[in-house]
């Protein structure tokens, strides 16, 4: 309950801070526009040569991309003002005032900034996820929404865990800055794992989960999933928290701070 | 008086790599690593009381900032034992932490700078579960201590370093920890923001007997603030003990400073060493047991017109202790 206050209180102060610059509201709102755009001509031209992207038709590559732009924005929100050149802070021993306050380090550590205006992209990834409906000219089940809901809620815990690991690595290798390598990774996301060949497919499932990220949400929502593939999602993002808390500890004990 | 800071044997001790110079060396490194164990702080024993303020010195690489992120819960040791509060410190229990501050003077705000001053004292009072009461109570007091009204409403990034100090000393005290760690507090400041900031400290040591452990490059704060200081030297305790002993051993003089009638350069040095002469008034050292029959020579010969018994400055007192050691 105290995390939730703290987070509804990040969250409000951050956006009151946000607001008060009028032009940077303009240019998320242009470029988020833009970077969904793009992409969406993108998948357009690849769908006027053909009508299916590993076993995916058009609007359901539409929803998928809707799903990855609404994580996208949740990651610039919440988590990536936290870890973004996170071995800086690790070298100038900046950890150090998170781990003197009376609340959860790791909580504090990697979630607690707030860049409200990322959700400009999640609201936009939402819009395009509705066009993906209105495309497909199906009536979707309301219990197909909710599925895509809880599986949202689920690859939103794994992309928080999986960025913050990467940026965890700095604690057994401080010069190491990974941020451009995970945001490569990411990109994968923006179409179906069906679209990779082996072993590239095992890899973004299992190593880099990207299927549970966006592909297994946005399948929930165009065709369902069976409870088994429900459960081992929620499997999935309970045992992804819990290497990430041990992964936490275990560098927390590498962690020297910095002299005066 | 109650003991709130119990430390035994404090070490910590880091496996540093080490490799010989040159090329092949560095080469021969990536196969075979040579280490060296590097002793920080060296079984390191002290306690401190309710309401003291203690002056914790020493040269660069002491040990002393690393004594303080034991202490604080942020660094675990690798030996010995400390007790705050009843608390083992890097068991980082909540209960602990929302008992004790440790200020920075080089990153008094560690927190989002793009958030106001209030806002950040608001986000401070949910952390540490301060009550509405206590907090309008505790902030009203800050405020008239700091004079923190034109800062409140202001974004931290936009502070100037002594403006940051001010609120960074707010945000850590909003909670009313019952033991202090101040880290340099006085680190580039101008004179008038290091004379507040000192003030202030005692002002709030006063009302609140908080326990405070202070490190400081500066002897001004440490003869302001501290009765007892904890000198370190290479991560061991070298003294621990009463400022004014430490001074009276390693100084045994003191100063008479003379100003005598006319500006005509006098020999005084039948009565000591003279260290400065100016205007008329004359800085001479003498033993401290030679002073009553100096001071009455002096009256005596010459028509003074002003003088004072002064102890030699702490800084050079203190800089004689870390080339020399305390004997």
């Amino acid at each position: 309950m105290k995390l939730l206050r703290l987070s509804c209180a990040i969250f409000a102060m951050s956006l009151k801070a946000d607001l008060a610059h009028r032009s940077n509201i303009l240019f998320q709102v242009l470029l988020s526009l833009a970077a969904a755009g793009s992409s969406l001509i993108t998948v357009q031209i690849i769908f006027s040569r053909t009508d299916h992207l590993g076993g995916w038709t058009l609007h359901e590559a539409v929803i998928l991309f809707g799903t990855f732009t609404i994580l996208g924005g949740i990651l610039l929100t919440f988590v990536e003002p936290n870890v973004l050149w996170f071995h800086q802070r690790v070298i100038a021993g900046q950890l150090d005032e998170v781990l003197v306050k009376p609340a959860p380090s790791l909580f504090l550590l990697s979630l607690g900034r707030h860049a409200p205006l990322g959700l400009v992209q999640a609201v936009i990834g939402a819009v395009i996820v509705a066009w993906g409906i209105s495309l497909s000219g199906d009536a979707f089940p309301v219990w197909r929404g909710l599925v895509w809901l809880t599986l949202l809620a689920v690859a939103a815990v794994i992309t928080w865990v999986t960025r913050v690991l990467v940026a965890l690595i700095s604690l057994w290798v401080p010069g190491l800055a990974l941020d451009v390598v995970y945001d490569g990774a990411w990109q994968f996301g923006r179409y179906p794992v069906t679209m990779y060949r082996q072993p590239a497919r095992f890899v973004l499932t299992w190593v880099l989960p990207v299927a549970f990220i966006t592909t297994v949400p946005a399948r929930a929502l165009t065709r369902g999933v069976s409870p088994q593939l429900l459960g081992a999602s929620l499997a999935f993002g309970f045992v992804a928290i819990m290497i990430l808390r041990l992964v936490w500890m275990s560098g927390l004990r590498r962690y020297t701070s910095a002299t005066s | 008086m109650d003991r709130t800071i119990h430390v035994h044997h404090l070490s910590m001790t880091y496996r540093v790599p080490v490799r010989q110079e040159g090329l092949g060396a560095a080469l021969r490194s990536l196969i075979h690593r040579s280490y060296r164990e590097l002793a920080a702080v060296d079984a390191v024993s002290f306690d401190l009381f309710a309401g003291e303020i203690v002056g914790f010195i020493g040269p660069n690489g002491a040990g002393k900032t690393t004594t303080l992120k034991m202490l604080s819960g942020i660094l675990h040791p690798t030996g010995g034992d400390a007790d705050i509060l009843g608390f083992q410190p890097w068991k980082r229990q909540p209960a602990f932490l929302r008992r004790i501050a440790i200020i920075r003077g080089s990153q008094p705000i560690g927190g989002p700078v793009e958030l106001t001053v209030m806002d950040s004292l608001r986000l401070q009072q949910l952390i540490y579960d301060v009550d509405d009461r206590a907090f309008k109570r505790n902030l009203g007091q800050l405020n008239a201590m700091l004079d923190l009204r034109t800062l409140l409403d202001r974004q931290i990034r936009a502070l100037s370093l002594g403006e940051r100090m001010r609120c960074g000393l707010a945000l850590n005290l909003i909670y009313r920890p019952e033991v202090l760690f101040l880290d340099e507090p006085t680190i580039g400041m101008d004179a008038s923001v290091v004379e507040t900031t000192r003030q202030f400290i005692a002002a709030y040591c006063q009302e609140t007997a908080a326990t405070v452990l202070l490190t400081s490059h500066y002897m001004a704060d440490v003869e302001r603030l501290c009765r007892r200081v904890i000198l370190m030297d290479k991560g061991t305790v070298r003294y621990d003990g009463d400022l004014r002993t430490l001074s009276e051993r390693l100084s045994p003089y003191k100063i008479l400073r003379v100003s005598l009638v006319g500006a005509k350069a006098l020999d005084l040095s039948s009565f000591g060493e003279v260290d400065e002469a100016e205007n008329g008034t004359y800085d001479i050292r003498v033993g401290r047991r030679d002073v009553p029959s100096v001071t009455a020579r002096l009256l005596a010969d010459f028509p003074v017109t002003d003088l004072a018994v002064l102890e030699p400055p702490l800084d050079r007192v203190i800089d004689r202790a870390y080339r020399t050691g305390v004997a």
